[in-house]
């Protein structure tokens, strides 16, 4: 078990350096610095702040540095310098946990501070997210399996293939008109509402966690369906167990199987959708801030919130490969 | 079976005659999906999307672009849906010669959703066959290759599987957005090419995991056994074998990538509009939803008219893409 | 027969509705079963082997299936006339069933222990621990070492064979009067499958139980059953005691199923495939199902559903003929001459072309 998990967690080191490099790089091509926009700021002055950003350095690899250090300090200081580059100071900050400053803030405020301060209300969203999309999408997968072709399955798979299909700003948007046409509640324009836990969430967390709880209703029910078929149900019956313990004990628990497989992709796509619908409803959690930071081209903000998503997805994964070996025999002992 | 009643009590020479009508998987399949309603009028609904798409110029009632100064006197600024009365501002009630209203531009907003069929229709499909392509390729190469190569190939796969795909796409947009190559087709291409360079992986793993089973089945060592060559091994017996799965994977990819243009384009780092009149992409429904929300107090069917454009051809092709699943996969 | 059959199946009709029309799956079927006594039932995939059994449990999925006629008299009551709950006390109690494939058949999410004492705990009114020593008991029963730790295995820590075994221990836990085995052999490698024959026949003769073997191999049912019938096309074609069956077949399928397995016995015979496929249920027909593919067939065939009648003492058949082995062999060597004629009228027209050129 423990074998498992170290072995899953450098697993992640290739994907998240991978994905370092690849935003890096793209950002690199991006046209136009962050301190462009400014209109009024002197050139002296972008070089001052390029210099403290160390963008005045080369990207990726400092030869010159490397030569230079090669002649007077010997090979190690020179890989070293080799390294004293854009890529290879970001990278080696930010296996300590420093992200660095954002480019928004001149310097002020780092980029690890942005997330810490919004995470939180992202978290937050998240999990409520989560919860609405097990809870309602479970019950409502089973019962349209084990209701196959009546009313409440034909409800259950209509607004599971809404669900499915609709993107989010969507729904999210229609929600929000609704909201304001009908029922006459203006958009929510106060930070501080979402400082703790409030009501205020809910909207905003159902559109969220819709599309995974339809993936859910849909999978959970050609699960429950693909169960019933299986010759071990019949044996159950055969046994003269009554439809609540073949469906508690035999069929539900071989139906989460598949389930699970999913929560990983289900996890990341909450994390990452988080920010379309933050943007929507006008959430201050770490996806507004990403969203405002392709605005602005704030680079360590976007390099930074990407490296950070990228965690929590390949987080997200790790955890429920360990839970699919819980409900699984055939996998824990393996 | 009509040949049943003749057959019976006529001579028995007749008897090997007596089998059932031959079926193959295909025409199955296709009696099947005739069947699900939902997914014949996905395809009648989706084959009329295709059809404005086509005839958009003939269709539309007016010009997509830029109006001229004479066309914008008349047709106004912001103004609303035909049934909309606007009391405050009455130069801005709805009229039917233009029934959703024009926008901030005095762009007429049923128009423009007419053009907007092409993108949808456009950013379904083509991204699907780089998609279907990259991904058989490698799976079929992995799959049947095997060792060293497979087991490259699946490292590299896995990455790029666990990618956080919108976040790429935000970034390459980001990226590439302002320079020639972003600006090809209004930006099109490169969510094209960003969308197949990430969602190829999927379908890999797909192919090779069917590769994989397909090379256990007994027809393939038949065939390696009497000595048929590799590449009509891999050809002839394993591709269409993998082709049912395939194809519903495919009719998943469409959607998503509808979706996928939509969210870019409503995030305002998708396609890029297009005022010039002779642009054939000028608009997409995503960049209308973007519309619609700064204008969801004064003008809300901008929103609502281009919020069931989406919501109806994604619908529309999910249920397709069930249809296709379950004639396909007899097991349902 | 003085005593009442424990089960006596009566014109049992069983249909499937498909989107292509309504499969006539069981046509009529009527077969008993004595306490104590083992009836095989030999047929091809699709002959409504299986159906029955399941309908017998009143199991057949339903919707698409329905038991659509009949009676099922089950010492004296009729078990298509039992609500589900009085269904559900007579399954795995009073009969039990085991099934062909002990890969599949077994939960895998399950402890094995979990799985056999269930029923034991349904049933039989055990409590945990009880139903715990009946299981030990059971599978060192059916010979499975270590029973006491094998409870708390997984059945993907089991071998085919060992799973069956278990299957069969779960069948017989609670003592049923009958025991229906649906082709509980042929999953198995032939080895384990002598070995499971092997077992079952032990514990026939050990408990008493009565059994319903289901399998589309005769060779099976020889050694094993006391009384066998065939089933064709959903129809029961031919009824007889075991030994009667194998050295009087009368029906033309049956015959032409004993001739397409080899014989060990040193009699060297040609061994003669059953042309054609089975027919398709969907069409209701008044012909003899088999007629198309019968060596047999006549005129008669093609008007006539031929029902079963008395063709020797207690051994009926579902043929308008008198038809037996020997003809077979007759028919068997006219056709061979024939084939022989053909080719041999060939050759001679292609000598004669040559000889005229």
């Amino acid at each position: 078990m423990i074998g498992f998990i170290i072995r899953r967690v450098l697993a992640m080191i290739p994907v998240l350096f991978l994905v370092a490099l690849i935003t890096f790089f793209l950002m690199k091509q991006a046209k136009g610095g962050p301190f462009d926009q400014e209109k009024e700021v002197a050139p002296s002055t972008i070089a001052l702040l390029n210099r403290k950003f160390g963008l005045d350095k080369p990207a990726w690899l400092n030869t010159a540095e490397f030569n230079n250090r090669m002649s007077s300090d010997g090979p190690l200081a020179a890989v070293r310098g080799l390294f004293d580059s854009q890529f290879g100071n970001y990278m080696l900050n930010a296996v300590q946990g420093d992200l660095g400053p954002t480019y928004a803030s001149k310097g002020t405020e780092t980029v690890q501070d942005k997330i810490k301060q919004t995470f939180p209300i992202s978290l937050r969203l998240g999990l409520i997210s989560l919860t609405f999309a097990l809870v309602v999408g479970f019950p409502l997968g089973i019962l349209g399996a084990l209701r196959q072709n009546t009313i409440f399955d034909y409800f259950s798979l209509i607004i599971s293939t809404i669900g499915f299909s609709v993107p989010t700003f969507v729904t999210g948007l229609v929600l929000l008109l609704v909201m304001s046409k009908v029922f006459g509640v203006a958009p929510i324009k106060d930070p501080s509402v979402w400082e703790g836990f409030s009501m205020s969430y809910f909207p905003p967390a159902i559109i969220l966690g819709l599309g995974t709880m339809a993936y859910i209703t849909r999978l959970t029910r050609s699960s429950v369906l693909e169960v019933k078929r299986q010759d071990y149900i019949r044996t159950a019956k055969a046994k003269g167990l009554g439809d609540r313990v073949v469906i508690m004990r035999h069929i539900l628990r071989n139906s989460l199987i598949p389930v699970i497989t999913i929560l990983g992709p289900a996890v990341a796509g909450l994390v990452t959708g988080s920010f379309i619908i933050e943007s929507v409803f006008r959430v201050p959690g770490i996806g507004s801030e990403f969203i405002g930071a392709i605005g602005s081209r704030d680079y360590s903000m976007i390099m930074g919130s990407t490296l950070f998503f990228s965690l929590l997805v390949a987080l997200g994964n790790i955890m429920v490969d360990l839970s699919y070996g819980l409900i699984d025999p055939r996998i824990r002992n393996s | 079976m009509a040949t049943a009643s003749n057959v019976a009590g006529t001579n028995p020479a007749q008897a090997q005659e007596f089998t059932r009508p031959v079926r193959s998987l295909w025409s199955d399949a296709w009696l099947r999906l005739r069947r699900n309603r939902l997914a014949m009028a996905s395809i009648v609904y989706l084959f009329l999307l295709a059809l404005v798409a086509i005839f958009a110029p003939v269709i539309a009632p007016h010009s997509p672009g830029r109006p001229t100064t004479t066309e914008l006197r008349e047709r106004g600024v912001y103004r609303q849906a035909a049934w909309v009365v606007d009391e405050k501002t009455p130069k801005r009630s709805g009229i039917w010669k233009f029934p959703l209203g024009t926008d901030s531009a005095g762009g007429d907003v049923l128009s423009r959703l007419i053009y907007g069929t092409r993108v949808s229709m456009v950013v379904g499909f083509i991204p699907m066959i780089f998609t279907l392509t990259i991904g058989i390729t490698i799976g079929l190469i992995s799959g049947f290759a095997g060792g060293k190569l497979d087991s490259l190939l699946m490292r590299f796969t896995d990455i790029i599987f666990s990618l956080p795909d919108i976040l790429f796409f935000i970034i390459v947009q980001t990226a590439f957005s302002q320079t020639a190559f972003g600006k090809t087709f209004n930006g099109l291409l490169l969510i094209f090419l960003s969308f197949s360079a990430v969602n190829w992986a999927s379908v890999a793993r797909l192919v090779r995991g069917q590769v994989l089973s397909l090379k256990e089945k007994e027809f393939v060592e038949a065939a390696e056994a009497v000595g048929v060559r590799r590449g009509s091994i891999l050809f002839r017996h394993i591709l269409p074998n993998t082709l049912a799965p395939i194809i519903v994977a495919g009719a998943f990819i469409v959607p998503s990538a509808i979706v996928t243009e939509a969210t870019l384009s409503f995030l305002g780092i998708g396609i890029q509009p297009d005022t010039n009149p002779n642009n054939p992409f000028p608009t997409s429904w995503g960049q209308m939803i973007l519309e619609g929300k700064s204008a969801i107090d004064s003008q809300p069917w901008i929103l609502i008219a281009s919020a069931i454009a989406i919501a109806s051809i994604t619908i529309a092709f999910v249920a397709l893409g069930d249809g296709l699943r379950d004639a396909l996969d007899p097991r349902q | 027969m003085a005593e009442a059959p424990l089960l006596e199946v009566k014109n049992l009709q069983v249909q499937f509705k498909t989107a292509d029309g309504v499969v006539n799956a069981v046509n009529n079927v009527s077969f008993s079963v004595n306490r104590g006594e083992t009836l095989g039932i030999v047929g091809e995939s699709g002959s409504g082997k299986s159906v029955t059994s399941l309908s017998i449990m009143r199991l057949i999925p339903s919707p698409p299936g329905k038991i659509a006629g009949g009676q099922i008299l089950f010492d004296g009551d009729n078990l298509v006339d039992f609500s589900e709950s009085e269904m559900r006390k007579i399954r795995g109690n009073r009969i039990s069933m085991i099934f062909q494939d002990p890969m599949t058949s077994l939960n895998p999410v399950l402890r094995i222990g979990k799985q056999m004492t269930e029923s034991l705990q349904l049933h039989m009114g055990m409590t945990a621990k009880q139903a715990r020593n009946r299981a030990i008991d059971l599978l060192s029963m059916v010979g499975i070492p270590a029973p006491d730790k094998r409870l708390d295995d997984f059945p993907h820590q089991f071998s085919g064979g060992m799973r069956q075994r278990v299957m069969i221990a779960m069948g017989l836990a609670c003592n049923p009067e009958l025991l229906i085995a649906d082709e509980p052999t042929t999953a198995l490698d032939v080895t384990i499958q002598a070995q499971i024959l092997e077992l079952l026949n032990r514990l026939k003769n050990e408990t008493g139980t009565a059994i319903i073997f289901i399998t589309h191999d005769l060779g099976v049912v020889a050694g094993m059953t006391d009384r066998v019938i065939v089933m064709y096309a959903g129809r029961v074609v031919e009824q007889a005691s075991t030994n009667e069956l194998f050295r009087n077949p009368r029906m033309p399928y049956t015959i032409g199923l004993l001739d397409s397995i080899p014989r060990l016995d040193g009699i060297q015979t040609r061994l003669t495939p059953i042309p054609g496929l089975p027919p398709d249920l969907l069409e209701k027909t008044n012909r003899c199902p088999f007629a198309p593919r019968c060596d047999f067939v006549q005129e008669q065939c093609w008007i006539e559903t031929p029902s079963l009648r008395q063709v020797a003492p207690d051994h009926t058949a579902a043929c308008l003929f008198d038809i037996d082995r020997d003809q077979r062999q007759v028919m068997a060597e006219k056709k061979i001459a024939e084939e022989q004629a053909v080719l041999d009228a060939a050759l001679e027209d292609v000598l004669a072309h040559e000889q005229a050129s």
